[in-house]
């Protein structure tokens, strides 16, 4: 089977078609609707603030509903700094979400954010500056925008130019995709059918 | 000229191969060049041409493999052969080094065209 064809594998089209559309999604500056309460999209500044007051959401975890409602409440495209009433009117509008549909929205919208971000090589380096700080580094030395600007670029698109760099700089770097999943499922089926095939052909000689 | 059309019915530049050893992976960014043809030139005691021979460039190449599980040590890849339209190739050094990530590791590795027989040691 020399080129694979997306008909191949049962369900790699689709997910690369969904992969696809969440990048170009990305470039539009559209809202997430998480049960009827808008969000914008995560910056590497809104990825500090979550990391630093230990949001559960980040990780995957169960949120309590006040964590929830600080996730919600910080990417609002209506978030403003130290405005008391503006995060009261929020709360009051946010009473009502269905909580467990929510959390799940929210997850989702987590792994898409992260879903172009890089892979790790297992091999542990001591890190001398913070992980925002290489992100800043990398973005700024190949393209010469500012802290600031990438501060606040959506994080789904500073992923993507951080792909499009590795490979421009080292085109055999490997690089995912979350379709990658599907793809290791069909190799791991293929596998398990030539060994089950294998034992068969033993016992029938 | 008819105009190129895709119709996303081919993923681009990846390949399904079933290595010697290790069984069926996928194989993104597959890649493979000719090498460039040996030469060798005849001269008489004037330097003059008086006849040549060449030898065919040996076909070598590089794929990003992604392995069936994520304890699968690329390194073991090494010296494993498989067969495409293209010919029979072995998998040789440099085996980059592998990247996991949500459980899928990648590696990427350099082939050539198995010509003769394949010892490893």
């Amino acid at each position: 089977m020399p080129v694979i064809k997306f008909s191949d594998i049962p369900g790699l089209a689709e997910a690369i078609k969904r992969e696809n559309d969440i990048r170009d999604a990305s470039f539009l500056d559209l809202t997430t609707d998480i049960c009827g309460v808008e969000i914008r999209q995560m910056t590497p500044r809104d990825w500090l603030i979550l990391e630093g007051v230990e949001n559960p959401l980040m990780a995957g975890d169960m949120p309590s509903p006040p964590q929830l409602a600080q996730f919600l409440w910080l990417l609002s495209p209506r978030y403003k700094p130290n405005a008391p009433i503006r995060r009261y009117l929020f709360g009051r509008k946010i009473s009502n979400v269905n909580y467990l549909s929510a959390i799940r929205a929210c997850w989702k919208y987590v792994e898409e954010t992260f879903q172009d971000s890089p892979g790790s090589s297992g091999q542990n380096s001591t890190p001398y500056a913070g992980w925002t700080a290489y992100l800043v580094n990398r973005v700024a030395l190949n393209y010469g925008w500012s802290e600031c600007e990438i501060l606040n670029i959506p994080l789904k698109r500073l992923f993507q130019y951080m792909k499009c760099i590795t490979r421009h700089h080292d085109p055999k770097t490997p690089v995912h995709n979350p379709s990658d999943k599907v793809k290791g499922d069909h190799i791991r089926l293929m596998n398990a059918r030539n060994e089950l095939l294998k034992v068969l052909k033993r016992r029938m000689n | 000229m008819s105009d190129i059309i895709n119709d996303n019915g081919v993923v681009g530049f990846t390949r399904q191969i079933t290595l010697s050893t290790a069984g069926v992976t996928i194989a993104d960014d597959f890649k493979i060049d000719l090498g460039s043809n040996a030469e060798f030139e005849r001269t008489n005691n004037k330097s003059k041409t008086t006849g040549f021979a060449q030898a065919k460039g040996v076909q070598k190449g590089t794929a990003t493999l992604q392995l069936a599980n994520s304890s699968v040590n690329p390194m073991t890849f090494w010296g494993q052969t498989f067969t495409e339209v293209e010919g029979t190739f072995v998998i040789i050094a440099p085996i980059g080094r592998a990247e996991t990530k949500n459980g899928e590791t990648k590696a990427t590795v350099t082939f050539r065209e198995v010509t003769g027989s394949v010892a490893l040691s």
